[in-house]
């Protein structure tokens, strides 16, 4: 390939790529941090353009996660690269509305979860990616990762069922049962 | 509507789509990239460079003796070496890392007589632009030599004790685990493999498989981050025909 179809192809990926790139990028760190992330991948990407797969995207992924975990880890916060949630219903909303409640809910099982599930989950989830994708993402086996996705998935679940309801106290159903004298032969005390 | 489906309800970038003006700044600063860096990288081996060398700076690393004496300093850019990281490697054959391997020589303080040759190249791997690779020295000794960026050189080094016996049948050994850097940290591991042993994995406590190179009686993996420095921190799955078994480290020092 000459130097100038090589530009050429970098490029058009750059064109095609950007703006799934810049969601991925988005929905990890905040706005002011996506571009300085956003430009590394594609500077690592120039040097190791040879080795750029037809299937770019995923590939590019791999290189932004790692680029945003390796900042995290300069500025000491956790190595996973976690991801941004969309801010609970403000107090304006109606808080009786079903679909905040359930919101509330499903944001608040979303943060019980450990960063490395909310990470399996993003991947397909939020970023759209499939499996075989997701985990060339991570450099997984894909079967390891169906099975992270499947505890991760069940661990939502099970953030997510209803609390049992707190059990009641019902009344005694025989005097005796409630420690009452009785008479027998059925004649009142 | 399932738990993902809800999922993508919460997404924070659901809908977004970048402004002219932000993507043409992104594209400028790629037209920016190619000008400045005429032709890509297309020959993974290592550029001409600079004997500059990363040093591994409070380095937990568990030498046994005679490393590889770096001055400590500047990183170079480390930044590429860990961007382009994968946690599975691309084996080298001992002819792709000779490069490597005679650079390793050429920094070798103590003394390194005879130029390596392909032979000498026990086992080499490379995740994106790093090279890690044991190679025999002077026809006895073993040395494990990181290159983590080509334009930076050799980044550490150490002599390995080849005349360990080798662990029991499925079972693996550390010789050498630790971690080191500056801004950037990253953890090695090396160590020998025992008869039927098929395969290695390191999991890192964020949920990365790391897989290990294995040949020729010896594995070892790098990866980014201090893990390696901290005290079974990390899990080490073994895998051979009849399953896979996980260890901490401290159960398999040597």
């Amino acid at each position: 390939m000459s130097p100038r179809d090589a530009e050429d192809r970098f490029r058009r990926l750059h064109d095609a790529a950007y703006a799934d790139l810049m969601r991925f990028v988005l929905r990890r760190v905040p706005d002011g941090e996506a571009d300085d992330v956003v430009s590394t991948v594609f500077m690592v990407a120039w040097r190791r353009f040879e080795e750029i797969p037809e299937a770019a995207v995923p590939w590019l992924f791999g290189v932004a996660r790692n680029v945003m975990a390796e900042q995290a880890r300069v500025r000491r916060r956790h190595g996973v690269v976690d991801v941004r949630m969309v801010e609970d219903a403000g107090p304006d909303q109606d808080d009786g509305a079903p679909g905040v409640a359930a919101r509330v809910d499903l944001v608040r099982a979303w943060w019980t979860l450990s960063a490395a599930d909310r990470e399996v989950l993003a991947l397909v989830a939020l970023d759209g990616l499939t499996d075989a994708q997701a985990a060339a993402v991570l450099g997984c086996r894909r079967t390891a990762y169906r099975m992270r996705l499947a505890r991760a998935r069940r661990r939502l679940r099970d953030a997510l069922a209803p609390a049992a309801p707190p059990r009641r106290e019902r009344p005694p159903a025989t005097p005796e049962a409630a420690g009452r004298p009785h008479a027998t032969n059925g004649s009142p005390t | 509507m399932n738990d993902l489906d809800r999922l993508s309800t919460l997404d924070p970038a659901a809908g977004w789509e970048p402004s002219a003006a932000r993507r043409a700044r992104s594209a400028a600063a790629v037209d920016r990239l190619i000008r400045e860096n005429p032709e890509p990288r297309d020959d993974p081996r290592p550029a001409p460079r600079r004997r500059l060398v990363i040093g591994l700076a409070a380095a937990a690393v568990t030498a046994v003796a005679g490393a590889l004496v770096v001055p400590a300093l500047l990183p170079g850019d480390g930044d590429t070496a860990y961007a382009s990281w994968t946690p599975v490697p691309d084996e080298l054959t001992g002819a792709e890392a000779l490069p490597e391997a005679r650079q390793c020589a050429a920094g070798w303080t103590e003394g390194w007589v005879r130029q390596p040759t392909a032979a000498d190249v026990l086992l080499a791997e490379r995740r994106g632009i790093a090279t890690v690779l044991l190679v025999v020295k002077d026809g006895g000794e073993l040395v494990e030599c990181s290159i983590l960026d080509p334009d930076d050189g050799v980044a550490g080094a150490q002599l390995l004790d080849h005349a360990s016996p080798p662990p029991a049948a499925g079972r693996v050994s550390i010789q050498a685990m630790g971690a080191g850097g500056g801004d950037h940290w990253h953890s090695e591991v090396v160590g020998r493999v025992g008869p039927g042993v098929t395969g290695v994995d390191i999991e890192v406590p964020d949920g990365t498989v790391v897989r290990a190179s294995v040949r020729a009686g010896w594995w070892l993996a790098w990866w980014p981050g201090r893990d390696g420095g901290e005290v079974d921190t990390i899990r080490v799955v073994v895998h051979k025909p009849g399953g896979s078994a996980a260890y901490r480290p401290s159960e398999l020092y040597e």
